[in-house]
């Protein structure tokens, strides 16, 4: 019934054509595969979550038309205001627009056992006591920020020393003192340790930048702040209108800038993970696309090199699904081959790029998926072709042609 | 075996109906060797088809071995052919790439047999024609009479009701025809029904009875021995 041998020894015989095809199968399981997992990557950096009620923020900076420095008075003075309007949970200031992947960084250090320091990259995210609700952290414990323990410097050198409390992410205390463990109480870098929140992105979406983010009580004078506004739900539009219009009533020598979403800022800070998941998915669907038109070129030159043979094997008792079953077979047989091949060429694709882009190693469900993936091309591109041989008539046989 | 009446067979275009075949009637027993001549374009090829199922007819009635063969499905047409009838071509229509064992094989495995069964089948075949020893020859690498012969153990390892030979000695020598011929006669004597359409009138006279076709009807027929009869 099925004619595996006869295929195999009848391929070997015409090898050029389906050699071109079996390396146009190998390379596209080798490049999809990759091209997958690189999609897949991305996606899941992107899809991730903030641990912020990212929908329902708005951020917004400060530019002086004229002074060089901001008086703290001022922004407690505008946060108030804000807080006061209808449609407003919370507002507080920041060092940067949250989900910008700019803000400050620094390395911190846990000396806690002199002979095994752990260190950090921290995200050092400016704030005061109304962070906790203006990004919608969740309290693991300890507590947050206090409003009196908020210090106004020109620098993050001058306040260093002034500067009352941190509190952790919980990424990042983990990181510092081992997985769960609760640092409230201790001094991390001299700065007491009050608290510990649920694990979120703030500054940076960048992976792996940070290990983590310190919330500290420090208002840079120097640096023009932001302001971060939670709103209620459907309400972030109008108040992106009225927060500014209010900030040049209260004060109209300055100027308000960057009032930004926080889906804008992602859509920012994404932009690189998603121009590759477009890169790469449109290189996935392109080499698919040329071996699938090529699988069907192959099919459909060979079913009109055959058309004699077909008729003869009608004539022979072929049934119009056993020439089909026929050409399937010898599809299945090539992109088979092609399927093996692909796997070898994968792997080596993906070592080179664990080597030289520091890229994780394949995991075996891409190549399994792209071997199935590819099986089915192949399946699909030779069925239109196949499908053609029912219009062979077995009289073609005692023609001579 | 074969009994065919009133078979008509009309070619149409756009501008002209060609009639293949009028009111064709033509009945061949078991056993028989009949062989069919006429001039180019009188239907010969026509009623070859017909009779092998290779095509359909447009009017009349066609029985193979006691099945009607109207209105069957393309596929139960295929089953039929596969196992009634042997086909003996021209041109051979071996299957280049397809050494001469697996071009034996081709029928077997459309008839479902299991791998010993077709062995058993193939080896007989290859040896009742002379070519055991070449079985794994590809087509290309034997001789036109070879080829032929090839091409009857194919024919033959079905254990068809009937053979159709359509010109089989048409690509041959004088020397390879006779040949060709007397594994035909041989082949007959054994039992197996043969219709032949031929050109050569010396090898139509070797049939038991020849059945002349002109413009598509039965135009005459010769009984060369007593066993023959036509409708």
């Amino acid at each position: 019934m099925f004619e595996f041998g006869p295929i195999v020894r009848t391929l070997w015989r015409n090898k050029t054509g389906a050699i071109l095809i079996i390396i146009q199968t190998a390379l596209t399981l080798g490049i999809v595969a990759n091209a997958a997992f690189v999609v897949d990557q991305r996606r899941q950096i992107i899809e991730r979550p903030t641990g912020i009620d990212d929908q329902h923020l708005f951020s917004l900076q400060l530019a002086p038309l004229s002074e060089t420095s901001f008086s703290y008075q001022d922004v407690q003075r505008d946060l108030h205001e804000i807080r006061r309007l209808p449609g407003v949970i919370d507002a507080s200031f920041s060092n940067t627009s949250p989900l910008s992947n700019s803000g400050s960084s620094s390395d911190m250090t846990n000396e806690e056992d002199p002979q095994k320091p752990m260190a950090a990259m921290v995200d050092l995210y400016s704030t005061d006591s109304h962070g906790l609700n203006t990004l919608g952290l969740t309290l693991l414990s300890g507590r947050f920020l206090e409003e009196q323990e908020v210090t106004a410097s020109s620098s993050f050198e001058d306040g260093s020393n002034s500067i009352k409390a941190v509190v952790l992410s919980r990424s990042l205390a983990d990181k510092l003192y081992g997985k769960d463990v609760d640092p409230t109480g201790k001094l991390l870098n001299g700065l007491p340790v009050v608290g510990v929140v649920a694990s979120a992105m703030v500054s940076y979406v960048a992976p792996g930048y940070t290990d983590g983010v310190a919330f500290i009580p420090r208002f840079a004078t120097n640096y023009p702040p932001n302001y971060v506004i939670r709103c209620q739900p459907q309400q972030c539009e109008q108040l992106m209108v009225k927060v500014p219009e209010l900030l040049e009533k209260l004060d109209p020598n300055r100027m308000v800038r960057n009032v930004r979403t926080m889906a804008d800022n992602k859509h920012n800070s994404y932009r690189r993970d998603r121009s590759m998941v477009v890169m790469m998915t449109a290189t996935i669907i392109l080499v698919s696309a040329v071996t699938g038109l090529g699988i069907v070129g192959l099919t459909l030159l060979w079913v009109n090199q055959r058309r004699k043979q077909i008729g003869i094997r009608r004539a022979l008792g072929a049934t119009q699904l056993a020439i089909i079953r026929y050409f399937l077979l010898e599809n299945v047989v090539i992109t088979g081959i092609g399927i093996v091949v692909g796997v070898i060429i994968s792997l080596a694709i993906n070592q080179l790029m664990v080597q030289h882009y520091s890229m994780t190693a394949l995991p075996v469900s891409y190549l399994l998926s792209g071997m199935v993936a590819v099986w089915l091309l192949g399946l699909l591109a030779a069925l239109m072709p196949a499908w053609r041989t029912i219009r062979i008539s077995p009289a073609l046989a005692t023609r001579n042609i | 075996m074969l009994q065919m009446e009133n078979i008509s067979k009309v070619y149409r275009t756009e501008t002209v109906a060609t009639h293949a075949l009028r009111d064709f009637n033509l009945h061949v027993q078991s056993g028989e060797f009949v062989s069919v001549t006429g001039p180019s374009g009188a239907g010969k090829t026509t009623f070859l088809n017909i009779a092998g199922l290779l095509e359909q007819f447009d009017n009349g009635r066609y029985m193979l071995d006691g099945i009607s063969v109207s209105g069957l499905s393309d596929s139960a047409r295929s089953k039929l052919r596969n196992e009634k009838i042997g086909f003996i071509f021209q041109g051979f229509n071996l299957i280049p790439d397809l050494n001469i064992y697996d071009n034996v094989d081709v029928p077997l495995r459309y008839r479902g047999f299991g791998r010993k069964e077709r062995q058993r089948r193939i080896d007989k075949a290859l040896e009742q024609v002379g070519l055991a020893a070449r079985q794994k020859h590809l087509p290309s690498q034997l001789s036109g009479g070879q080829q032929q012969r090839a091409a009857i153990a194919r024919a033959l390892a079905g254990e068809p009701a009937f053979l159709l030979a359509d010109e089989p000695t048409g690509n041959l020598d004088s020397i390879m025809a006779r040949q060709v011929m007397e594994l035909l006669e041989q082949i007959n004597s054994q039992g197996t029904t043969i219709i032949m359409v031929t050109h050569d009138p010396d090898l139509a006279h070797r049939a038991q009875r020849n059945i002349q076709i002109v413009d598509g009807e039965v135009a005459d027929f010769h009984g060369f021995n007593a066993t023959a009869a036509a409708v």
